[in-house]
């Protein structure tokens, strides 16, 4: 499990490369990123802004899009991943 | 027909074809040159007594030139679209004349969808600059 720190750190990248209009207290950690669902509503063009970020960032690279895919799912999947390299 | 074989790979088309010519090009990397005269359409209109090259034409050649990079070494002939332009940044203005040397080079690829610093030159000094996201691979 990823930690608490991590997540704040994910979060904040997420606001700050994403120019999102939001506080880090108004993301859940399992929100889902992608989708109309509840979720961020993040598209294609965010996806590989958060690629870039998280090699610039976490030095934490993503493979391929396979990878991504299972990645890039919500906040506490990217903090598993960052804290799991 | 011509000595300029890596602009065979532009799909882009009379009157829309905004590169004249490619000094270099790779899979990272691209350098072209485009002439900007004194007879383009576009100065009829922008601005009758004041002619200015539109900022998003130079733009669109940097996107032009960013696609070349991208679908460079892919087979047939690729389209690639702009996704999104990042910062750009006019610093002259660009008038009847110039030559605008373009260089654009590919930061991050994924997926498909890649990240380009680009730069647009008249005689060595910067006229625009910034960053453009192309997405390539898409069947002419």
């Amino acid at each position: 499990m990823a930690t608490n720190d991590t997540k704040a750190k994910v979060k904040d990248m997420l606001i700050r490369r994403l120019r999102l209009s939001m506080s880090p207290e108004e993301i859940n950690d399992d929100d889902p990123l992608f989708g109309p669902d509840g979720g961020l509503d993040l598209d294609s063009i965010d996806a590989l802004e958060l690629v870039v970020g998280l090699q610039k960032e976490f030095d934490s690279v993503i493979a391929d899009k396979a990878a991504a895919e299972k990645i890039l799912v919500t906040v506490s999947t990217i903090a598993d991943f960052v804290d799991g390299q | 027909m011509d000595s300029n074989e890596p602009l065979a790979g532009l799909p882009h088309a009379y009157p829309f074809r905004l590169i004249d010519k490619v000094l270099s090009l790779s899979a990272e990397k691209g350098v072209v040159i485009k002439n900007v005269s004194c007879n383009e359409e576009f100065f009829q209109g922008h601005f009758p007594e004041k002619p200015v090259m539109p900022g998003v034409l130079i733009v669109e050649a940097m996107a032009q030139a960013a696609g070349l990079v991208l679908n460079y070494g892919k087979e047939g002939r690729q389209v690639a679209f702009l996704a999104r332009i990042k910062e750009i940044k006019f610093k002259s203005p660009v008038f009847p004349g110039d030559r605008l040397t373009i260089e654009v080079s590919l930061d991050h690829e994924f997926a498909s969808m890649a990240n380009f610093t680009v730069k647009a030159l008249v005689d060595g000094g910067v006229a625009a600059e910034g960053g453009l996201v192309m997405v390539g691979g898409i069947e002419e």
